[in-house]
């Protein structure tokens, strides 16, 4: 149906390409870098604009932009970007003159009655469909469980859901957490998690700038079904030297940042600091508590200004989870996972037209649990190597023409061994090559209408695939007030994760290969997005997407020892759709947004969830648990005073799918087990996950309140109460067999939990 | 145009509310156990019907008592005529027992065919894996945690015909507070009701590996395995039988399946799937085993 679809309105938007890219106006352009004025920080997704001609553009990833095709003359140009002050500037083109204008943007103050004024171009590179984007400041506000966190920040907003308290995983749009590609300075971060999930890795500290693209995803990017998350850390302060130092009650963080003679650094740690507790609950009787239990991370990136026309960077993380648990005499566990990446990112500008972007990345995924029980020891080492090679190249060939090209070429080394009891259990070391490129092109073809078009081919050696993606955009924006959206396209993985929910420390990704082939899916995505007052937004998306050749370990099969690769795993399909509105205020005293969505998500697995009796169907779709069929995100933020602030967010969600036993019965007589207790007691279920468990509902507030710090510094108080109202949302039920008839038991997610935070900047 | 028609009709279904997947209602099963040993008597069937979760479940309460039952010796593999007819009787607590006593034999596909009254037929069949030895002889003692191990060498022949999955049990002849291992005894000395303790000692005499695939065993270049049998294993100081079972189909499609109703595998929280079955007209199992037994007495190492 895609290729039906995608086929013939490319040939007609390459035709119509043909036509519109000569017609230039005029050859002269201006061009360079937005930057923080108090930072020099760069800033991606600005908009600037010229007042005379209504041409504009907005910062890329680099902080980058260029308006090329202008008349020699007299011009205005604005730029704009949330939270800092609109920087207006006249200047003069003379023909075929390419002026070089960085543009440094001054921060707004916290002034109580401020309105940050914004032009109404502001939003519309964060309002591109499927698109949002995050800053920094909005998820160190938020109430958050224990330490602000991006991921619990992304989970509040519409298409995205938690599968629990505990769990930081990103569920978005039906797809599960291994369909969305998480890039950290353009390098791939396999186990974004702390804490077995309760975390991400993500140090709020170092990061710039957040951005999702829940679906529909231009062809830029790849390797995933559903989603992408590109994060940015920061470049560092180019202006002076600072930091921000926080102390938490789980963890605490460290950050520097400053300027030297050829560029910018910044640095940034985080630890938790849960010792002092285990060692105070270690010291009580009848309680078994790690002996050591704590995570780590570290952040940074250096810049070098070669020129003006070239920079350099090199940025890195490195985060590891360590737990030692000695459970009884010759009994303990051990743990130890964590990721590292390494990012080398050189951009030149050849010209005004042409800006290039070549990045080379490391990155490695670890896990290495063990345990020793009456001096028998099993243990696991899984580990990947990702190298990989990245350019993208843009090309602003006119005024309704820009072009984005690039390729993305790497090996990855994926080894997992296995061992028990001083024998190698399992073996596997898979080294694959994979490659894409891609070609895009936006094309304005009126002032109205837009399109953006895209085709990616990507490879994978295991298996030998070659896949083509064709994606297409369109928009249609009558006024200022009001663009209609839609977007199509084709997405191949070819990885899976074999990981469980409510604990992240085992993760495995296992790849296509022969006899499994890679997962595809379409999408489909229309949107309208609209303004309707003045500083107040309302998005709604809807959206279709399928998923097939979706390969998942068979979660059946108990030990996967001498079964050929193929058949350790069940390869099935899912499709999702749903509807999703976010109304928002963006500025003013009181700000915030209110998220709705309405979606359903399928699976399907030959011969899973069968009718009892028939055993070779073909499956029926099942909803996983995660699925919610309604889910609304209140958050708000108001400005009490020049101290105060009060920020408060709440969630309502229909309840959770589980599957209710509905019969049961015991073997009598299983010889391999012991007689004395006649454990072996079996359900009889309905369909799977036809059952709901009650809906979720958590309010959490936190009240900051600005201070000094000995009048050195500045410095911020945060208060926070996550779940105030005490609500036991249940996370699942247990079914107690000692009890006839069967006792169902609940297991409840967080209770009340009040915390606090001191942060001084400096 | 199908897809829009799809899409127009899902998009409707939304609109109106309706539950796309509503849960089924409990409904009565028959079921039926029956585990057949490789060189020993037929064994047992057992046959019931379900309850629902919500009532107290008693097995006696529940039997079937007026089937008719029969075990087929067939010539050959599943689709092949009957050899030889064994028929089942009623016997006490509910069971049916062979009339004409049979030693199963190994490598031998046997079918059950069960009759009720108003009730669907029943049939299964299950292939009894081959015999197999033991070619490593056991010590008599071994001292705990030395570096002197019970090994299991099982000849290339026993194992032919596709990847085998084995069950090991343990099974504990003094079984006493005193006599577990350092590990077990620091978990269960934490429990302070002596009931309790009790019925944990008892639960420890007896225990099992759960499923083990041949995969993990070392093969000599013979084609023989080897298994260094772990003393994650043993729980208990003293005199230890330990049974090694190779599994047919039907009894690794119900073990691994219902494990995973417990919480075992990668399935999410509360997302509990029905058992395999390979049984027609009813539900659980017609299985069967090939065993071996070792025995050997786990003597205190210095210092326990």
């Amino acid at each position: 149906m895609l290729k039906r679809l995608l086929v013939p309105l490319l040939a007609i938007f390459g035709l119509l390409s043909t036509v519109n890219i000569y017609a230039q106006p005029g050859n002269s352009s201006v061009s360079g870098y937005i930057t923080d004025s108090e930072t020099g920080e760069t800033l991606i997704g600005a908009n600037i604009a010229l007042l005379e001609v209504n041409k504009g553009s907005s910062s890329n990833t680099l902080g980058y932009y260029s308006i090329p095709n202008i008349k020699a003359g007299t011009y205005t140009l604005i730029c704009s970007f949330i939270g800092y002050k609109t920087f207006k500037r006249t200047f003069t083109l003379a023909e075929n003159e390419s002026l070089r204008l960085e543009v440094s943007l001054l921060p707004e103050g916290l002034a109580l009655e401020e309105i940050v004024i914004e032009s109404q171009r502001e939003i519309r590179e964060q309002k591109n469909i499927g698109t949002v984007q995050m800053n920094t400041a909005f998820i160190k506000e938020l109430p958050s469980v224990f330490q602000a966190d991006v991921f619990r920040s992304i989970q509040l907003l519409p298409g995205v859901k938690a599968s629990s308290d505990f769990s930081s995983g990103l569920y978005i749009r039906g797809g599960g957490p291994d369909q969305t590609l998480i890039l950290l300075d353009r390098t791939t971060v396999y186990n974004p998690s702390h804490f077995f999930g309760l975390f991400s890795t993500f140090n709020p500290d170092a990061i710039k700038n957040v951005r999702l693209f829940k679906g529909g995803y231009p062809a830029e990017y790849g390797g995933r079904l559903g989603s992408v998350l590109d994060i940015y850390n920061k470049d560092g302060n180019r202006k002076e030297v600072a930091g921000t130092v926080s102390l938490g009650m789980l963890s605490s963080r460290v950050m520097l940042e400053g300027p030297y003679k050829k560029g910018s650094w910044s640095i940034a740690a985080r630890r938790s600091t849960l010792e002092p507790i285990l060692k105070v609950l270690n010291n009580m009787d009848d309680i078994t508590l790690p002996s050591n239990f704590y995570f780590l991370d570290v952040n940074g990136k250096i810049n070098y200004d070669a020129g003006a026309n070239d920079k350099l960077n090199l940025s890195f993380y490195s985060g590891v989870d360590v737990l030692k648990f000695p459970l009884a005499e010759d009994f303990d566990i051990n743990l130890n996972y964590g990721n590292q990446t390494l990012s080398s990112n050189w951009t030149h500008i050849f010209n005004e037209r042409l800006f290039s972007n070549f990045v080379f990345t490391t990155a490695r995924y670890f896990s290495f649990p063990n345990f020793n029980l009456a001096s028998t020891k099993s243990t696991r080492d899984n580990n990947i190597y990702d190298f990989t090679i990245k350019s993208d190249l843009e090309f602003l060939a006119s005024d309704s023409h820009t072009f984005k090209g690039g390729f993305w070429g790497g090996v990855m080394t994926l080894k997992l061994n296995d061992s028990f009891d001083g024998t190698n259990t399992f073996g596997s070391r898979t080294q694959s090559n994979y490659g894409s490129a891609y070609l895009q092109d936006t094309w304005k073809a009126t002032d109205q209408l837009e399109f953006l078009g895209g085709l990616r081919v990507s490879y994978f050696s295991d298996g030998n695939y070659l896949r083509a993606e064709p994606r297409l955009s369109a928009e249609f924006s009558p006024n200022n007030r009001l663009r209609f959206q839609a977007a199509v396209g084709r997405y191949t993985q070819y990885l899976t994760l074999q990981t469980n929910e409510a604990f992240t420390a085992f993760d495995v990704w296992l790849t296509a290969d022969d006899g499994v082939r890679p997962s595809y899916g379409d999408q489909f995505v229309l949107g309208v997005k609209t303004i309707p007052f003045e500083d107040y937004g309302f998005d709604v998306e809807v959206y279709y997407r399928t998923m097939k050749d979706l390969f998942e370990t068979d979660p059946f099969i108990p030990d996967i020892s001498g079964l050929p690769y193929k058949d350790t795993f069940r390869f099935g399909s899912g499709d999702a759709y749903g509807i999703e509105m976010f109304f928002e205020k963006r500025v003013g005293r009181l700000t915030g947004f209110i998220g709705y969505t309405f979606a359903y998500t399928w699976r399907k697995f030959p011969g899973y969830n069968n009718e009892i009796g028939n055993p070779d169907g073909p499956g029926r779709s099942y909803p996983p648990k995660y699925d919610r069929k309604n889910d609304i995100n209140v958050v708000l933020d108001y400005r009490l005073s020049k101290k105060w602030k009060f920020t408060t967010a709440y969630n309502y969600a229909t309840g959770q799918a589980y599957t209710e036993p509905l019969g049961r019965y015991n073997l009598q007589n299983p010889t391999w087990d012991n007689p004395n207790f006649v454990n072996y007691q079996t359900f009889v279920t309905g369909k799977v996950n036809a059952s709901r468990l009650p809906a979720y509902t958590r309010l959490d507030v936190s009240f900051s309140r600005k201070s000094s710090f000995f009048k050195l510094a500045d410095a911020e108080w945060q208060f926070q109460i996550v779940n105030v109202l005490n609500r036991r949302n249940v996370w699942f039920y247990n079914y107690d067999f000692d009890s006839n008839p069967v006792k169902k038991e609940e297991v409840k997610l967080l209770p009340i939990l009040p915390t606090i935070s001191y942060t001084i900047n400096f | 145009m199908n897809t829009f028609l799809k899409l127009s009709l899902i998009f409707s279904l939304l609109i109106l509310g309706c539950d796309l997947y509503p849960q089924d209602e409990y409904q009565e099963y028959v079921v039926v156990e029956s585990f057949l040993v490789a060189d020993a008597p037929l064994s047992e069937i057992y046959l019931s019907t379900t309850a629902p979760t919500s009532q107290e479940y008693k097995f006696k309460d529940l039997v079937i008592p007026n089937a008719n039952v029969v075990v087929n010796l067939l010539e050959g593999g599943e689709n092949s005529p009957i050899e030889y007819s064994f028929a089942y009787s009623l016997g006490a607590m509910g069971t049916y027992m062979p009339i004409m006593p049979h030693k199963v034999l190994p490598a031998r596909t046997y079918q059950l065919n069960i009759s009720i009254p108003e009730r669907d037929d029943i049939t299964a069949t299950t292939t009894v894996p081959n015999r197999f030895s033991n070619q490593n002889a056991v010590p008599d003692s071994i001292v705990y945690q030395s570096e002197e191990r019970i090994e299991v060498r099982i000849p290339a022949s026993s194992i032919a015909d596709g990847l085998k999955y084995f069950i090991f049990t343990t099974m504990a002849h003094e079984a006493t507070f005193e006599n577990l291992v350092p590990t077990f005894k620091d978990l269960l000395s934490r429990e302070d009701d002596p009931d309790k303790l009790q019925e944990n000692i008892l639960r420890l005499s007896i225990n099992n590996s759960g499923i083990i695939s041949e995969g993990n065993f070392e093969t000599e270049a013979d084609g023989s395995l080897i298994l260094r049998y772990p003393w994650i294993g043993i729980a208990f100081f003293g005199d230890n039988t330990i049974v090694a079972h190779i599994l047919d189909k039907n009894s690794y499609d119900f073990i691994r399946s219902q494990n995973v109703q417990l919480g075992g595998g990668s399935f999410s929280a509360g997302e509990i799937p029905n058992v395999i079955y390979n049984i027609d007209g009813a539900i659980g199992v017609f299985g069967s085993f090939a065993t071996n037994t070792l025995k050997t007495k786990i003597l205190r190492r210095a210092g326990y």
